[in-house]
Formats: C-alpha cells, sequence, structure tokens
C-alpha cells in the first residue's frame, strides 16, 4: 500500500565495523522515504577520513551517480560502493555517503526538488527473505506537481547484512569480521520495515568511548569491563504532525551497566538537552547479563492516534541470540502499560481501549536483558511495532547524534515535511541544533538550490493542504462482522495452506458440517482478494484460525472490522483564474479506481480541494468512492474493488463460460483450475481423508494462479458479477485522477487587438489603451451635433482604438 | 476662414490620430452651403496637398476626414469633409466609461464568447496521491486475500 509518503521522513542509517563496510550481495540496502526529499543535510568529510585498522576510521565512497529524468532501478546486490543512486530529482542533487568517523557514520542523500518526481519504492518480499536483496527502488518517472517538502536525508537503511556464518534473524554487521573489538563499535540497526506499519523503530548506535575522552566527558558517560559504553539516542518524529520525541539507550555491557543521560528533543525549539542520571534500574554481573532500558519521550500530541495492536518485540543482540526477556513499557494517556499478547494491559491486566481512542503516548521504555552468552554483547532493541497507529500517525526514526565539536562536524535532521503549496521557512541553527532565529518563511526558491545546502539552514514546510472534514466519514465502532462469520486476511500462502487444512479436516467434522452447510465448499462464504494490504486498512488482531475446533493456520490476521475508510488525499486543479476554466471550455472527470470515471461540475473542482475516500466493505468487496469539494461530500461512487475468487463448480462453470466467449487465452488453464476445483468440491466426502490433500493443494494452487492473473482475465467472473472492471482495473492506475479537458484555443494571435477581451471594467477614458468596445457609451456633455453623437456612441460601442 | 491640412496615418477608429500638418495654416471658404458636420472646403490647389486627406477647422472646433479633393482647371480644389467625431470629441473624454471589450485589461473570469477555439482539445490529469497497490497481491508479505468463513 502506497502512502503519502512526502508525509514522512526517513529512515536509515548505516553501520560499520572497524573493518570496513562489507557489503555483500546478501546486504539489502533499502531507500526508505527518498520521496519528496530534498536538501538538507550536509557534513563534511574530514581530510582524515580515511580508513585506518588502528582508529578504526572508515572512508565511504560518494554516490554521485545523477541521472535525472530516468527510471531508476536500485539494486540491492550492487555493493555500497557501486551504488548508483539516480533518482529523478532536479539538477544537481549530490548524493553522498560518508562513513563517519569511528563507530559512526551515515549516508545522506541530499537533493534538489522542487517538483520531484512520484517516487515509488519498491518494497522488499520480506526483510527476512533472502529475496529482499534483489529489491529495488523504482522511482516513477512521472512527476509530482505538488511541492515537495523537506527532508531528511537519512535515506538508507541497511537491512541485512548477512555474511557467512552469521546466524541472526537480522543481521547488522557482518560476523566474519565480528570480534570483540567491533563490539566497542557502534552498531546501527534499522527502522522502517514498512514505512506504513509503525509508529516508530529505534536504531541505534553505538559509540566506542574507551577512545574519545573528550566525548566520555561530555556525555558523563563512563566506560567499564574494557567493554566501553554505549550511548545512542534515537529522535523519532511523526510525519503527520510534525512531533518529535527522543529515545536514549543507556550504556549496556556484559559487566556493569552505568549511568547514562537523557536527552530530550524540543521539536518547538529543535533544543536538545540532556541531563546525567542513573538510567539502570539494576547493576548485573557478567554472569547475568544487564538490563538496560530504554527512555523515550513524545512530545506533543498525536491527533487520532488510535493503537492497533501490538506486536512482540523482540530482542536482539549482536551475538544472535535472542534473549527471552523483553518487556516495554508505554506511556498512554497518563498511565503505563505493557504488553500482553496484542493487547495493551495495564498492570492489574485491564485491557486498553483501541477503538477510536484518542491516545497520546507520552513515553515509552524498553527492558531487556543482555545477552550473557558472549564477553561483549550490545543490545539491538528494535522497538518495531511499538504501536501500529491506525492510517493517521506515522513516524520514521531520525538519528540526532551530538558530536565533539573537535571534530568540527555535526549533523542535523529535523524537518517537516508537507505536500501542497506551502511555504518554505527556515531557520539558522548551531550545530548543537538550536534554533539561533525563528524561522523566516524562504523568499528563494528551494528548487533553485544548488548542491549541497548550507548545514546551518533548516527548512521547514509547515502545514499545507490539508482535507478539511466538514462531512467526516465515521466507521461505526461496533460495526462488528460477526454473525457467525470470520473473515481472515490471508496472504497466497496462508489461503493455500488454508485451503488445504480445511479440506483435510477429519471426516466427523465435515459430517459435522455437512449438516449445517450442505457442504464444506459452502462454509467458506467467499474469498477475494484486494488490492492492498487489509491488515493496513482494516482492524484486524493476530490469532489463530480455528474452524470447528480444529486449528486450520496460526498466526494470521482476523478482521475485526466490515468496513474502512481509505484516504486517498487531497488535490486542488490548478486554476488560471479565466473563464476558460469552467465548463464548456474545460469539462473535468475524476477516475476513481474500481468505480470508473464521473463527471464532475467544473464549478465544484476549479480551485477547490477535492477529497476522496474510499470506504470499502470486507465482506462483499464492495466499495464507494466519497467525493469532498472544501471537505464537503458532494458525490459517492459506488464501485468493487474485490475480486471474488471462484471456489464452487458453479463459479467456474461461469468463469468459463466468459473466458471462452471472450476468447481470453487462460481460459484452458482456468477451466483446468476450475475442473480440479469442481472435483475437489463436488466430491468433499471422497476427499475428507488427508490423502488427497496433495490434490486439493494443487487445485488450490491453480485457483490462487488464476487469481494473481487477474488482468489476464479481464472481466471474466466479475462480469458475471455485475462489477465488468474489477478484476481488469488491478492494471488500471490505482489513484484517483483528475482529468481535464480543456477546449483548445486558436492560435490567431491579432485577436486580443481587432476584438479585444471580456473586460467589463469602469475607469477614466484615458486609462483605457488599445482596442476597446464601451458599453452604454455615454456623450452628455460633448458639444457635437446629434447626428455626431449618435456617430460617436456608435463607434464607441463597436469599437475603437485609444 | 482658417484651416490646417493633415495626412491622417491613423485607421478612422482610433480615437488618437497620428497626424502630420501639411503646410502652414490654409485659408478656405465654403464651396457651397453645409452644416458644419460635412462641409465642403474651396482653396487653392498647391502640390503638397497630393497627400491631405485629414482637416482641422479652428472655427467650427472640429477635425474633418476628407474624400479625396476635387480639382478644377483655376487650381483650386473643393474637399468635401466629415466629422471625425473621435478626434473631435478627445477633449471632452475626461469621464468614467465601462468598457466591456479591451485589448489589454481582460476580466478574466467574464466569460468571453468572441474567443475563438479549435475543434481540437488538450488533455491533463491531476493525481491524488494515495493508492492501492494491486501489484502487492500474491507477495507474500502483504495479506491480501480476504476469506470469510462461516463457522
Amino acid at each position: 500500500m502506497s502512502m503519502d509518503f512526502s508525509r514522512y521522513t526517513v529512515d536509515g542509517v548505516i553501520a560499520n565495523t572497524s573493518t570496513g563496510f562489507q557489503p555483500l550481495n546478501k546486504n539489502y540496502f533499502r531507500i526508505a522515504s527518498m520521496y519528496n526529499v530534498w536538501g538538507e543535510f550536509n557534513r563534511p568529510i574530514p581530510t582524515d577520513f580515511a580508513y585506518s585498522a588502528n582508529q578504526r576510521y572508515f572512508a565511504g565512497r560518494y554516490i554521485t551517480s545523477i541521472s535525472p529524468k530516468q527510471l531508476v532501478k536500485f539494486d540491492a546486490s550492487d555493493s555500497l560502493y557501486n551504488v548508483e543512486f539516480t533518482p529523478y530529482v532536479t539538477s544537481s542533487p549530490l548524493v553522498y555517503t560518508s562513513f563517519g568517523r569511528t563507530q559512526y557514520a551515515r549516508t545522506s542523500f541530499v537533493f534538489n526538488g522542487y517538483d520531484s518526481p512520484v517516487r515509488k519504492m519498491a518494497e522488499p518480499t520480506s526483510m527476512y527473505d533472502e529475496t529482499c536483496r534483489t529489491s529495488y527502488i523504482n522511482f516513477q518517472s512521472e512527476l509530482e506537481p505538488r511541492r515537495i517538502r523537506v527532508i531528511i536525508p537519512w535515506a538508507v537503511t541497511i537491512e541485512k547484512m548477512a555474511g557467512t556464518g552469521n546466524t541472526l534473524s537480522r543481521a547488522y554487521i557482518n560476523q566474519s569480521t565480528w570480534n570483540a573489538a567491533d563490539a566497542q563499535q557502534w552498531i546501527t540497526t534499522v527502522s522502517l520495515t514498512n514505512i506504513l506499519r509503525q509508529v516508530s523503530w529505534a536504531y541505534y548506535t553505538k559509540e566506542q568511548f574507551a577512545t574519545d575522552t573528550a566525548r566520555q566527558s561530555d556525555y558523563a558517560y563512563s566506560g567499564s569491563g574494557g567493554s566501553g559504553t554505549t550511548a545512542f539516542f534515537t529522535v523519532f518524529r511523526t510525519a503527520d504532525d510534525g512531533h518529535f520525541f527522543t529515545g536514549l539507550s543507556s550504556a549496556i555491557s556484559q559487566h556493569s551497566v552505568t549511568n547514562g543521560a537523557s536527552f530530550s528533543f524540543n521539536k518547538n525549539t529543535l533544543e536538545l538537552t540532556k541531563s546525567a542520571y542513573d538510567c539502570f534500574n539494576t547493576t548485573t554481573t557478567s554472569s547475568t547479563g544487564g538490563r538496560a532500558w530504554v527512555d523515550a519521550t513524545m512530545y506533543g500530541q498525536f491527533p487520532r492516534f488510535r493503537l492497533k495492536y501490538q506486536d512482540f518485540v523482540n530482542h536482539y543482540n549482536l551475538i544472535g541470540s535472542d534473549t527471552a526477556y523483553m518487556k516495554s513499557l508505554y506511556y498512554i494517556n497518563n498511565k503505563w502499560w505493557h504488553i500482553v499478547g496484542t493487547k495493551f494491559v495495564d498492570e492489574n491486566g485491564v485491557e486498553m481501549p483501541t477503538d477510536d481512542v484518542n491516545l497520546e503516548m507520552g513515553a515509552f521504555r524498553v527492558v531487556c536483558t543482555t545477552d550473557n552468552t558472549s564477553t561483549f554483547a550490545c543490545n539491538v532493541i528494535p522497538i518495531c511495532h511499538v504501536s501500529n497507529v491506525f492510517q493517521v500517525v506515522a513516524s520514521a526514526g531520525v538519528p540526532f547524534m551530538m558530536q565533539a565539536s573537535s571534530f568540527s562536524w555535526y549533523e542535523k535532521g529535523l524537518f517537516e515535511e508537507y505536500a501542497g503549496d506551502s511555504v518554505w521557512y527556515q531557520a539558522p541553527v548551531n550545530k548543537d541544533g538550536r534554533v539561533i532565529e525563528d524561522y523566516k518563511p524562504l523568499s528563494k526558491d528551494p528548487k533553485n538550490f544548488q548542491g549541497i545546502i548550507d548545514p546551518a539552514i533548516i527548512v521547514i514546510a509547515p502545514a499545507g493542504e490539508e482535507p478539511i472534514d466538514s462531512t467526516p466519514l465515521k466507521v461505526p465502532p461496533a460495526y462488528y462482522i460477526g454473525a457467525g462469520t470470520q473473515v481472515y486476511a490471508l496472504t497466497q500462502g496462508q489461503l493455500e495452506s488454508t485451503m488445504v487444512n480445511l479440506f483435510s479436516l477429519p471426516t466427523s467434522i465435515i459430517e459435522t458440517i455437512d449438516k449445517f452447510n450442505n457442504s464444506l465448499g459452502e462454509s467458506i462464504k467467499s474469498i477475494l482478494v484486494y488490492p492492498f494490504d487489509i491488515s493496513q486498512l482494516f482492524k484486524t488482531a493476530k490469532g489463530n484460525m480455528v474452524f470447528h475446533g480444529e486449528q486450520i493456520i496460526s498466526n494470521i490476521y482476523h478482521v475485526l472490522q466490515s468496513t474502512t475508510i481509505f484516504e486517498m488525499g487531497t488535490y486542488t486543479v490548478p486554476s488560471t483564474n479565466t473563464f476558460l476554466d469552467y465548463s464548456p471550455y474545460c469539462n473535468y472527470y475524476l477516475y476513481l479506481p474500481y468505480c470508473g470515471v464521473i463527471r464532475l461540475d467544473s464549478r465544484d473542482v476549479v480551485g477547490k480541494a477535492i477529497s476522496v475516500k474510499y470506504v470499502i466493505d470486507i465482506l462483499t468487496g464492495s466499495c464507494t468512492a466519497n467525493i469532498f469539494r472544501e471537505g464537503v461530500l458532494i458525490r459517492s461512487e459506488p464501485g468493487t474493488i474485490g475480486v471474488h475468487i471462484p471456489i464452487t463448480s458453479r463459479d467456474f462453470t461461469e468463469m468459463a463460460n466468459t473466458l471462452l466467449s471472450a476468447g481470453v487465452e487462460s481460459a484452458n488453464a482456468l477451466m483446468t483450475a476450475g475442473m480440479n476445483m469442481a472435483s475437489m468440491t463436488t466430491s468433499s466426502s471422497a476427499s475428507k481423508t488427508r490423502g488427497n490433500v496433495g490434490g486439493i493443494a494443487g487445485s488450490i494452487s491453480s485457483v490462487l494462479e488464476v487469481a494473481n492473473n487477474l488482468d489476464r482475465l479481464a472481466d471474466s467472473s466479475v462480469q458475471q458479477r455485475g462489477n465488468p472492471t474489477t478484476s481488469g482495473a488491478f492494471v488500471l492506475p490505482q489513484y484517483p485522477f483528475i482529468i481535464r479537458i480543456k477546449a483548445k484555443e486558436s492560435t490567431y494571435k491579432g485577436y486580443a487587438h481587432e476584438k479585444g477581451v471580456a473586460c467589463l471594467k469602469t475607469d477614466n477614458f484615458h486609462n483605457f489603451h488599445g482596442y476597446t468596445v464601451f458599453q452604454n457609451f455615454d456623450t452628455s456633455g460633448i458639444p457635437l451635433l446629434e447626428e455626431e453623437l449618435m456617430e460617436l456612441k456608435r463607434i464607441m460601442e463597436s469599437g475603437v482604438y485609444i | 476662414m482658417d484651416i490646417y491640412l493633415y495626412t491622417n496615418y491613423s485607421d478612422p477608429l482610433y480615437v488618437h490620430k497620428d497626424i502630420r500638418q501639411v503646410g502652414a495654416k490654409r485659408q478656405a471658404s465654403l464651396f457651397e452651403p453645409a452644416d458644419i458636420h460635412t462641409p465642403v472646403l474651396k482653396l487653392r490647389w498647391t502640390e503638397d496637398m497630393v497627400n491631405v486627406n485629414y482637416v482641422y477647422i479652428p472655427e467650427f472646433h472640429r477635425y474633418y476626414f476628407t474624400k479625396a479633393p476635387e480639382m478644377n482647371p483655376a487650381h483650386t480644389v473643393m474637399l468635401r469633409c466629415f466629422t471625425d467625431v473621435l478626434m473631435t470629441s478627445l477633449p471632452y473624454m475626461d469621464r468614467d466609461v465601462t468598457a466591456i471589450r479591451n485589448e489589454f485589461e481582460p476580466t478574466s473570469m467574464i466569460v468571453d464568447r468572441e474567443r475563438i477555439f479549435t475543434s481540437d482539445s488538450e488533455v491533463e490529469t491531476f493525481r491524488f496521491f494515495n493508492e492501492f497497490d494491486s501489484q502487492s497481491i500474491g507477495f507474500l508479505e502483504f495479506p491480501c486475500y480476504a476469506l470469510s468463513l462461516i463457522g
């Protein structure tokens, strides 16, 4: 599912080891939120920025390839050194990778982009999957007409750095080079597997204070046990409203836990503060491991913040062992909560309401144990899915690290971005990130910025175009599917397994089912495929599918609501401020995915903020596109977005007939699948033994294969259901767009001189120039003969040159 | 009476005429009884009068267009004149008037039905930001399938 990434910033970070960054083919570099990025980050590369084993310096390479207007493939199989990142941006964006001094490094991408393109991020198939290495970023070569705001150039994420012998489920460091010394190196893990899925991820950097006394002093850390201490803190932000919150992990080492410091970041002042305090609640010995917690404080409100579910938070460490103990506490609505299963519960075990309840998260705390199996253990704590916010709030982790002044380089990167016609602001900040002066509107068009922008400038584009909800849509919170029908959101693989398992149920269960539903097939009310991740749009809870007491499949999404709303965004059609924008000179149409094309009244469109919100019914596959003018609902258009996957013999017969008549080449495959399925469903009694599992699985696979090639099926089954374009619509644009058909004017240049243009203006005669036609020219006071006055009047009203 | 002869280089519809005087002030007489709107002047021919097409008669406070001079053997010519109401009324034009068409000052939102359009048209599209993602169908990590199960 794509969202408005212009509202998201960043993520990303980069890791290195003392022996250098060794990207392998398995490395997966992910560029997330490169979208609509421009400006502003700069860190001069020190002259000594070269690899040195002793100093643990590492020099990065520049990545400077730019090919505007090209479709870019960012292939993760490339090494970092060879990456050519060629986003379609305006001139001279400088993309450079600089591996920072010692443990600290980042990759920053600097873009100048004003009319930046729509860039779509190709999601990895799985962040854990080897195939993710083939994921790439596909930048569509189409212009995003809206202004692009900002940037945070922390854009590269290394999610996987699996090396030989690396057993980490999420590897961050090439383990083959991992050693004790490296343990003191920083490590960065990353954020945002799926930018839509998390409110926050944390990633961490580990600083080696043991070799940096100045920094130790600066942060009031002290190393011990020879392992050094760890300091990292993370600034999160919510892109939707620009709030920030920060986190800090204090030192973690096997032998001891030392004092840490807290940091806070005020998003209004961009002021960074710190205060030392003991952030560990216990001191452990080498035999038991340490405990540390990450404390984070959020600033500001999270409007419409809704919690969806909480995933279990894993705890990884560099050794590769997951520790058993991990606990997260969340300070929400003035109360601490922890997670049990997928629920927030308080200390008394009372669940937190998660439906449409405005929640303000004040802080979160992660308590974990360190691994005690190695001399050097660094905790890497992915605070993933801390809370899954329903559609509204998203955030990304932004690394923010104070640097010792002696290095004379620093980073800043806390900005806001919004789409729309925003005003650009800038404010100079000092190297500590404090705003020196107030934000001032930026008169200079950012698109003219060249190269790296002065790091002393932070550009903020405050809220731009926002939809106005004067007639808001509301999904009934209690609208539960119920009535004996359970709806599950499944992946293709899960669906296959589910079907196999369903049709492999013991005979006794099948016979029971027959008493109620005549057949197992009829127990399956429907299977629909949707062009989105159902778990992202609908309220879901993870659990097991249990059917007549039998567990069919585990760890799947149980859809908890029947209807949801998906906002497609808001667009204001630019106006030329002439009558030519309006009918009959201009006609406007609105293409609505899965609903068709409707005509709009030009008066509803020109210069008006048009919003589109889909209401989707998970059970029927139907949808309604609601069109708003300036927040006022002006039209609703029904459609069908879910495509039925045939599961009964009748379905297949209908589909097959349709395909045959249409001459669709895939008919044979479909018929085969249909026959298999028909066989499966009509002989269910004979298929009640597990001996038929293989055949059934084959049938299911065939069906799904067909279902995934719905574009080849043309309108087939949906025609039979009165939804003539649904499956075909999978290949059509997935976003609404307004079509403006404008009458083409003659290129006749003498028009204005010879005929004038409509004016209707009253002024002193001498203020008019050129060809002018007057209305009801009053000749009073002119001492001419009557016939002359009549002639004068006639001439003035037929056109004269002044 | 005194008259001034000119060559007018402007279109008759120009209020401010581009006129250039021909010779000095002349003497002319009315050839025949006529009103001041369309007088016929009689004056002595001179060679520089070949391009005369415009006259000012101070006595009548009017500018006139003239037709081609009518020559006679006595080296006199007749100039048949008719009032240029635009140039003549110019001193009285310091007044507010309402223009419904003008060459340089369009009021953009007023529908101009005189505009000329071709039979062709231009198409533009403006896309909304968010989108569904049919490309996610079938990928392992995307639960795109909704299974409704009774029981």
